[in-house]
């Protein structure tokens, strides 16, 4: 069958006009709203830190606005969504990055991001749902969850083409060098692969690259997308925990949900 | 309006093939708001060579007590850091570690390397300065990136 004849590009176009208004979105956002809570509310330790580098470019004192950020996120999880609700989602959330600016990993630009796509996508119809504008917040809303997905597989796929043309990764010196510095790596990791040989690091390299470039083009076909998620976490959770960025990798499995089925 | 919507996301995966393959898009690099749109399009690629060494960077220097905001590529930020980094507190060692780490991070950025080099020729510490002082860095398997410092005459900054 051939996925972009007459009778394909119709079914993708009633798809796109279809209501799925459903907790599942609601669930999905507010996940984020949780996790910006949870990692400014964890950040205690390293706030005065935080606060040696934003005088240190001039900033003013952020112990107030983390306070009133987290006080946001709460409200955002309590109350339902709404357009009004999600930009302020969004504004507040960019707003915290600015205040762990020198902590921010890859994962945080992932949850700036979604806070952005959540701004169009919707978990009730705001307006009545056969008029134009229902049909345009509509199909705005499914659209936005489809440009989820693509970034997300894409997420993958630009890491693993970097790392592909890379010298340094299909060598294995930049897997070498990342076991080396000890902010990430955990003491057993660590302990583990003190006297790794070169041939282990060129093969783990090579499996990470072939499974970044895979992952995204498999997780387009329904038959085998349960599997290859299952996948994506086992990896995720090996990243998490041996390389200690577990928010890192609750970002990524959350990022999950998008595929699941709604009767999942 | 599905026609739209399809043209929205063709136009999309096109502009990130070309961000991919490095296409240059001139627009994209100048205008703030397209820079935002560029790098979130192409979001990653996380663990490259270069934010090892960036981490790196903040480590050595947060355990000598001093938070680098080097972390963060923004040469404005750099240049306020290392005005007010004190090279002494370091053991020569860690020293050596991290200029080694910090050029395989200048190494993509020009910009950031002549600085840290000019910063170097009046800011060594007294224990490496001389009248003239050869800087090489050397990358290697089996071990860290190695930095050696000589008097031979001149700053000489090379990746092996």
């Amino acid at each position: 069958m051939i996925w972009w004849d007459k009778k394909s590009i119709e079914k993708y176009r009633d798809a796109f006009f279809r209501s799925t208004y459903d907790n599942r979105i609601e669930i999905f956002f507010k996940g984020w709203y949780a996790f910006v809570l949870v990692k400014l509310a964890l950040l205690g330790p390293l706030f005065n830190d935080l606060m040696q580098f934003h005088q240190l470019i001039g900033g003013s004192s952020i112990a107030g606005a983390r306070m009133l950020i987290i006080f946001v996120m709460l409200l955002g999880i309590m109350l339902k969504r709404n357009y009004f609700l999600s930009i302020l989602m969004f504004v507040v959330t960019l707003w915290a990055h600015r205040i762990i600016h020198p902590v921010v990993n890859g994962g945080d630009l992932v949850v700036l991001f979604f806070m952005f796509l959540g701004i169009f996508c919707n978990t009730r119809p705001e307006f009545s749902e056969g008029s134009s504008l229902g049909l345009f917040q509509t199909a705005l809303s499914n659209f936005s969850i489809l440009m989820g997905k693509v970034q997300v597989t894409l997420i993958y796929l630009v890491s693993g083409w970097d790392k592909l043309t890379s010298q340094s990764w299909r060598d294995g010196s930049s897997l070498f060098n990342l076991l080396r510095v000890d902010y990430y790596p955990a003491n057993w990791v660590g302990y583990l692969t003190q006297d790794i040989s070169l041939n282990a690091l060129v093969v783990i390299s090579w499996l990470v690259i072939l499974f970044e470039l895979w992952f995204p083009l498999m997780l387009w076909f329904p038959k085998w997308r349960y599997s290859v998620l299952a996948t994506g976490v086992i990896f995720h959770l090996l990243i998490g925990i041996g390389l200690s960025l577990p928010d890192f990798a609750l970002v990524m499995i959350w990022c999950y949900l998008l595929f699941l089925d709604a009767r999942h | 309006m599905f026609a739209v919507f399809c043209l929205v996301l063709t136009a999309h995966l096109l502009l990130v093939s070309c961000f991919i393959f490095k296409v240059p898009l001139p627009l994209f690099d100048r205008v703030p708001a397209l820079q935002y749109y560029k790098s979130y399009a192409a979001l990653g690629p996380f663990f490259t060579e270069k934010s090892v060494s960036w981490t790196y960077l903040m480590e050595v220097s947060h355990k000598t007590g001093q938070w680098s905001p080097w972390y963060s590529p923004q040469l404005d930020s750099h240049q306020k850091y290392l005005n007010r980094m004190d090279y002494q507190q370091l053991k020569r060692a860690e020293f050596e570690k991290l200029l080694a780490w910090y050029a395989l991070a200048a190494d993509e950025d020009p910009e950031i390397r002549e600085y840290l080099l000019d910063y170097l020729k009046v800011n060594l510490p007294q224990d490496h300065k001389t009248d003239s002082v050869r800087i090489t860095i050397t990358r290697r398997m089996g071990n860290y990136p190695v930095v050696r410092i000589d008097s031979l005459g001149m700053y000489q900054y090379a990746l092996q």
